[in-house]
């Protein structure tokens, strides 16, 4: 009887993990962005972007101005911006679940001066499974690859890059 | 006069057939919205909420009706990117099955075991 008990909590165990999850909470999506999904700039001089039409390796990054983690996440995207210009290009910061003032003012106060923009279709998070922010996504083209649930920093930025850019079908 | 009459008409029967169709529209986004749980809300439906994320899952209901697309569709666009657990009533099959057959199962070991106790 005992053993048999055993071996049914290992099942049970066994059966409720995650079979996607791969280290580091790195998640694994692998799904395509088929429908046009426009960007706003925060910036005047910045072009709008549509995520389907990504081009090589992106990171996006899902925040709000009342996140907390967000706010210690700023300093590990300058870095990672700032390391050369192939790296600012890469990263996309999308603020969603927002109110636009309050994000200016978060762009503003904690200098976030990689590439910032806003969803104003509200429908953005939602393609890509977001359940809360912050969430980071690393996209190879127009294909979402892995996901990030938490707050990332510098490493696991690095981390996500390097998966991504090994990853293949 | 009877031209005016008659545009009159017309124009009333759109807007009220236009009015109608937003009423329909509405109340099968409601439908819709209440099939669907808040991932971030203890217990709530996407129309209950007022989560950022269950606003968003509205706006996404309310895109895919203006494009055509049916309950149907719009549930397993939702259920293909968040899981079965998504749904209010998820389908009973694979692990769900085994949380609605476990505690019967249980009971029914339970009761075995419990007249084979009496008998002896």
């Amino acid at each position: 009887m005992n053993k048999t008990s055993i071996l049914l909590t290992f099942f049970l165990l066994f059966s409720c993990t995650d079979s996607k999850l791969v280290n580091n909470n790195f998640i694994l999506i692998n799904k395509e962005i088929k429908n046009n999904f426009i960007i706003k700039s925060f910036l005047d001089n910045q072009d709008n972007i549509d995520i389907s039409k990504l081009k090589g390796i992106k990171i996006i990054n899902f925040w709000a101005s009342w996140c907390n983690p967000c706010i210690d996440e700023v300093n590990h995207l300058n870095d990672f911006a700032y390391l050369d210009k192939e790296n600012f290009d890469k990263i996309i910061a999308i603020n969603i679940f927002d109110n636009l003032d309050d994000a200016k003012e978060f762009i503003n106060i904690y200098s976030a001066k990689f590439n910032n923009y806003y969803d104003e279709t509200k429908t953005i998070p939602i393609e890509f499974g977001v359940s809360g922010v912050p969430e980071t996504f690393f996209m190879k083209d127009n294909k979402i690859i892995y996901k990030f649930i938490g707050k990332i920093d510098l490493n696991l930025l690095n981390e996500g890059l390097a998966k991504t850019n090994d990853f293949s079908e | 006069m009877i031209f005016l009459n008659s545009l009159i008409r017309i124009f009333l029967f759109f807007f009220l057939l236009s009015g109608s169709l937003l009423i329909a529209q509405e109340h099968s986004a409601y439908e819709i919205s209440n099939e669907l749980m808040c991932p971030v809300c203890q217990g709530q439906t996407v129309a209950e909420s007022n989560s950022g994320l269950a606003i968003s899952m509205r706006e996404v209901v309310k895109k895919q009706l203006d494009e055509g697309k049916n309950k149907e569709e719009i549930l397993n666009y939702f259920v293909n990117i968040y899981g079965d657990t998504i749904l209010a009533k998820p389908p009973i099959s694979g692990f769900s099955l085994i949380l609605y057959t476990t505690p019967l199962l249980f009971l029914c070991i339970s009761v075995i075991f419990w007249l084979r106790k009496v008998r002896k």
